[in-house]
């Protein structure tokens, strides 16, 4: 049980982390980029 | 909670993140800031009126781009996503969950999955999840672009939310329609014929984000717990759950959607919704152990 709660916080922090981190690198900006076009792979032309 | 009430949420869900209808009209996409976000389901940012970025799509487009090796924010959101919630995500939210729990609803033949066929195939959403992380990061052009595999070759939600609409409504997506759109319309084909005649069979066979939601059931905020000393074996949990979930032995398991319909049938009510996080919970946890 403790077990689960230490891997549940872990997870918890390592999410904020990630999410910290990529923020910082500016990746949101890149996820924009890409998601702000049609991907026309995803939608079966490419 | 009921079904009708769950389809509702679902509904809302894929209404939310789908909300700007003017695109389905213009053959246009939405290009403002929700687009820096990602919604928690699988749906697909070229849908005409996708507000926000599929999680899955962007992990691809990120990792497949030549100015990063890994998606650092988007795995960040997909973990804070799955250890709040866990699969609750597939359950409520998945505008491509909900579409296929319609599907299942067409009077049909429901044909049993013999039960060895069917953990095999249910490992086959792990392997997606690895192709989806690594592909794009192994296998690339000239250019050092990874092909971002899972969308362009698998799948289904982008054909329906996506591909259709656009060539629908735009002439010149029409003209360059090949091969790869006959095959992708073949998959979704294959997808919806299945999940009328199987319940959820992308959920459970061949999503790879509902394989990470599914390895964080077990340690999210929110848990589902079996009270063993109101429990009366009678098997209607495990009875009316579509997703094979063994509820009386591991609720918590990989495969459950957090749907609620064990909950909704157990007549002495023995099934309640707790939180990792409450002492309580731990406490009852700590007694279903020891009374089993």
């Amino acid at each position: 049980m403790k077990g689960l709660k230490i891997a549940m916080y872990g997870v918890l922090a390592l999410s904020l982390i990630l999410i910290t981190v990529g923020i910082v690198i500016g990746e949101p900006g890149d996820v924009a980029s890409k998601a702000t076009f049609v991907c026309m792979e995803c939608i079966g032309i490419g | 909670m009921k079904r009708k009430k769950r389809h509702l949420i679902q509904a809302a869900a894929a209404i939310l993140q789908n909300g700007y209808l003017a695109g389905f009209f213009t053959g246009g996409i939405y290009r403002g800031d929700g687009k820096h976000i990602c919604v928690p389901g699988l749906n697909c940012y070229s849908c005409p009126g996708a507000l926000g970025a599929c999680p899955i799509g962007s992990i691809q487009a990120v990792i497949g781009g030549n100015s990063r090796d890994f998606s650092y924010y988007v795995m960040g959101l997909i973990l804070l996503f799955g250890v709040l919630v866990g699969r609750v995500v597939c359950g409520f939210l998945c505008p491509f969950g909900f579409i296929q729990d319609l599907l299942a609803k067409i009077r049909s033949p429901k044909p049993h999955i013999p039960d060895k066929l069917d953990r095999v195939l249910r490992w086959n959403k792990f392997i997606m999840l690895a192709a989806v992380i690594f592909l794009p990061m192994l296998i690339t052009d000239a250019l050092g672009l990874g092909t971002p595999f899972f969308c362009k070759y698998f799948c289904p939600a982008g054909t329906l939310e996506g591909g259709i609409p656009l060539v629908i409504a735009d002439e010149g997506l029409r003209d360059a329609i090949g091969l790869l759109f006959f095959w992708k319309v073949s998959v979704l084909v294959a997808v919806i014929i299945s999940s009328i005649l199987i319940y959820r069979p992308f959920c459970k066979y061949f999503c790879p984000l509902g394989a990470l939601y599914g390895l964080l059931n077990r340690i999210s905020f929110f848990q589902l717990h079996v009270d063993n000393h109101k429990c009366i074996n009678c098997g209607a949990c495990e009875r009316t759950c579509k997703m094979g979930v063994k509820v009386t032995e591991n609720i918590n398991s990989i495969e459950c959607i957090r749907c609620g319909e064990c909950r909704n049938v157990c007549p002495v009510h023995a099934i309640t919704i707790t939180s990792l996080a409450s002492k309580q919970a731990a406490s009852k946890i700590k007694d279903a152990k020891h009374s089993s």
